[in-house]
């Protein structure tokens, strides 16, 4: 219900029910089931090592609709549903200072979320440890669960999301860059790179030029 | 709004390289963990054979094993 209502904000342009929908991915796939979508779910499926369907049937449910709706509409999961996302879109209006980074800067950094995936990807699958996904601060956010390092990069991480929009999703996140690449598929998905389409990069526009519903707003890139 | 522009590339260059160091270290660390006790998703094979060498049915396996962990 969640990834189809998250499409439906984002296909028809609701930007209120795409704030409702990334409220309930806190609350409900964050805080109370933590079964938001992580690297360490996309290297099992990756590695054919699937939990069993009857006992995890909303992980099918909530990855599958994820990736399927990559594929017919673009990175609604990215957009709409994911916790941590929607934690440091909070954060970012929560606190009204900016940093002005150049687009150059910030098209370079985007790189290093590609770097780390890939990495981790090729660890995963020639060494075959799915504990090599377990930088990601998703569990030690809404579970509490993580050692001291863990910690400091949810410190670091947030704190940064307090002036840069989606610092995580935008330089670090691996979820994005796959889900972004099986979306790919579809020539005809929904593109854009302003934070409410935000569906090409999965990480928000800073300086996107061109933008399919309107044009860019500096306080959501 | 205040948008802090002057040093904005210096921390913003801080921030990310910070972050990055501080994920591979995690990553760097998570790699000298076993798999059988990192793993959030464990290869069944390895637990069914695990199961089946103690002799154990498999519900009594699990009882036993949260016992374990708890301690």
């Amino acid at each position: 219900m969640t990834v189809a209502a998250g499409t439906v904000s984002l296909v028809k342009g609701y930007e209120w029910l795409r704030k409702v929908c990334l409220v309930g991915g806190v609350v409900l796939l964050g805080f109370w089931f933590h079964s938001q979508i992580s690297m360490i779910n996309l290297a099992n499926v990756a590695a054919l090592q699937l939990p069993t369907v009857h006992q995890n049937l909303s992980w099918f449910v909530l990855l599958g609709g994820a990736i399927l709706a990559s594929i017919i509409v673009g990175n609604v999961y990215c957009a709409t549903l994911c916790p941590f996302g929607a934690l440091q879109e909070l954060l970012y209006r929560i606190v009204p200072v900016r940093l002005a980074i150049g687009r150059q800067v910030h098209e370079r950094s985007r790189l290093i979320k590609e770097i780390i995936t890939w990495e981790i990807i090729l660890g995963v699958l020639l060494v075959g440890k799915g504990t090599l996904c377990r930088y990601e601060p998703f569990d030690t956010v809404f579970a509490q669960h993580g050692d001291i390092l863990n910690w400091m990069l949810v410190v670091l991480v947030l704190g940064s999301a307090v002036f840069i929009y989606r610092f995580w999703c935008r330089y670090f996140c691996g979820v994005g860059v796959i889900l972004g690449l099986i979306g790919r598929v579809n020539p005809r998905r929904i593109r854009g790179e302003c934070a409410f389409c935000f569906i090409e990069t999965g990480a928000g526009p800073h300086g996107c030029k061109t933008c399919p519903r309107g044009p860019r707003r500096e306080d959501r890139c | 709004m205040l948008t802090l522009r002057g040093p904005a590339r210096q921390v913003f260059t801080a921030l990310i390289v910070a972050t990055t160091l501080l994920i591979i270290v995690i990553v760097g660390i998570e790699s000298f963990v076993p798999e059988e006790e990192g793993s959030p998703l464990p290869d069944i094979r390895k637990v069914r054979a695990r199961i089946e060498g103690a002799g154990l049915e498999p519900h009594e396996a699990l009882y036993y094993e949260v016992i374990e962990g708890e301690e």
